[in-house]
C-alpha cells in the first residue's frame, strides 16, 4: 500500500473516531434512542468522495471497530455496525449519480439509511415491533442531522487538494 | 433531479413524519395498562390507574445490570439504570403508548396499552 495512501486512511480514521468519541460524550437533548448527530457520517462522506468505495469502507470499518472498543459497550456495534452498513449501502452508490454540489442529499439519504438500519436492529435485538413507534422521529431527525453533516461535507470540497489521493 | 426537487421531496418527507407522529398521539393517547418486559418476556403488568402510592421495581440482568423503574399514579419511568448511556433515564416518565421506554443495552422495554391483551398482540414476533 502506497505510503500516502496508508496515511490518507490513517487521517479520515482518526478524524472519524475523534469525531465519534467527541460526539457520544455530548448528551442528546432528544430522549429518543438513536438520534445522534453523527458527526462520523461526514468523514465517510469526504472518503467516499475524495477517496472511493473501497477506502471508505474501509475506514467505515475500522471506525465502527474502534469506537466500540473505545466506548465500551460491546452491544453498540450492532447498532452502529447495521445502521453503518446500510448507510454507506445508500451512500457509494448516492455519491457518484449525484452531482457534487448535491452533496448535501446524501447526507441524508446516508442518514435515513442509518437511522433505518438502527431501528430495524432494535426490532430484532430487542424481538419487539413496539420500537418502530420511534420510525417518525427517527426519520424527522435523520432529515435534519442528514443536512447538517451532507453540508459539512460539502464545505469540504474547497479543501480537496490536500484530502484527496 | 434538481435541487429544487429534492428540496420538495425532503419537505414532503418531513411532513409525513409530523403527520405519522401526530396520528400515532392521536390513536395511542389512552390505556393505562403498563407492561415491563426484559428481552421480551413480560416481567410484570401494572395499571397505572389503581397505583395510589409510588414504588419502585428493579429489572435485573446479566452482569449486574440493573434499571430501577419507578410506578406512579398515571406515569412510569425508569429511575437510574447501570448503562451508560441513560436514555431511558432521560427519557422520563411516559404517561401513554405513544412511544414505549427503551434501554437497548439492557433488552429492557416498557410499553402502555390499553387492556393487558393489547400488549400480547403488540409483543408477538
Amino acid at each position: 500500500m502506497p505510503i500516502r495512501r496508508l496515511t490518507l486512511l490513517a487521517l479520515y480514521t482518526t478524524i472519524a473516531l475523534t469525531l465519534f468519541v467527541a460526539e457520544a460524550q455530548i448528551p442528546v437533548p432528544v430522549p429518543i434512542p438513536g438520534v445522534k448527530l453523527g458527526l462520523s457520517n461526514i468523514v465517510t462522506l469526504a472518503a467516499l468522495l475524495f477517496l472511493g468505495r473501497k477506502e471508505a469502507g474501509l475506514i467505515l470499518t475500522a471506525r465502527i471497530l474502534l469506537g466500540a472498543l473505545l466506548i465500551g459497550v460491546p452491544s453498540m456495534i450492532l447498532f452502529s455496525a447495521a445502521g453503518g452498513l446500510l448507510a454507506f449501502l445508500v451512500m457509494a452508490p448516492a455519491v457518484k449519480l449525484l452531482p457534487r454540489a448535491q452533496i448535501w442529499v446524501v447526507g441524508i439519504l446516508g442518514a435515513i439509511a442509518h437511522n433505518t438500519g438502527q431501528l430495524l436492529m432494535a426490532v430484532v435485538y430487542l424481538r419487539t415491533t413496539t420500537v418502530l413507534l420511534f420510525a417518525p422521529m427517527l426519520l424527522l431527525s435523520a432529515i435534519i442531522t442528514g443536512c447538517i453533516t451532507g453540508l459539512a461535507a460539502k464545505q469540504l470540497l474547497r479543501y480537496e487538494s490536500w484530502l484527496a489521493r | 433531479m434538481k435541487t429544487k426537487h429534492w428540496i420538495l421531496l425532503f419537505i414532503g418527507l418531513v411532513l409525513v413524519a409530523l403527520l405519522a407522529q401526530l396520528l400515532l398521539t392521536h390513536f395511542r393517547s389512552d390505556g393505562t395498562i403498563a407492561t415491563i418486559y426484559h428481552q421480551n418476556i413480560p416481567l410484570k403488568t401494572i395499571d397505572l390507574g389503581r397505583v395510589d402510592t409510588p414504588y419502585t421495581f428493579t429489572v435485573t440482568g446479566e452482569g449486574g445490570a440493573e434499571n430501577v423503574v419507578l410506578i406512579e399514579s398515571g406515569q412510569i419511568s425508569i429511575q437510574s439504570a447501570t448503562c451508560r448511556d441513560q436514555i431511558c433515564v432521560h427519557q422520563g416518565p411516559i404517561r401513554d403508548g405513544t412511544h414505549p421506554i427503551v434501554c437497548l443495552p439492557h433488552r429492557v422495554v416498557i410499553q402502555i396499552d390499553r387492556r393487558p391483551d393489547d400488549a400480547a398482540d403488540a409483543v408477538g414476533g
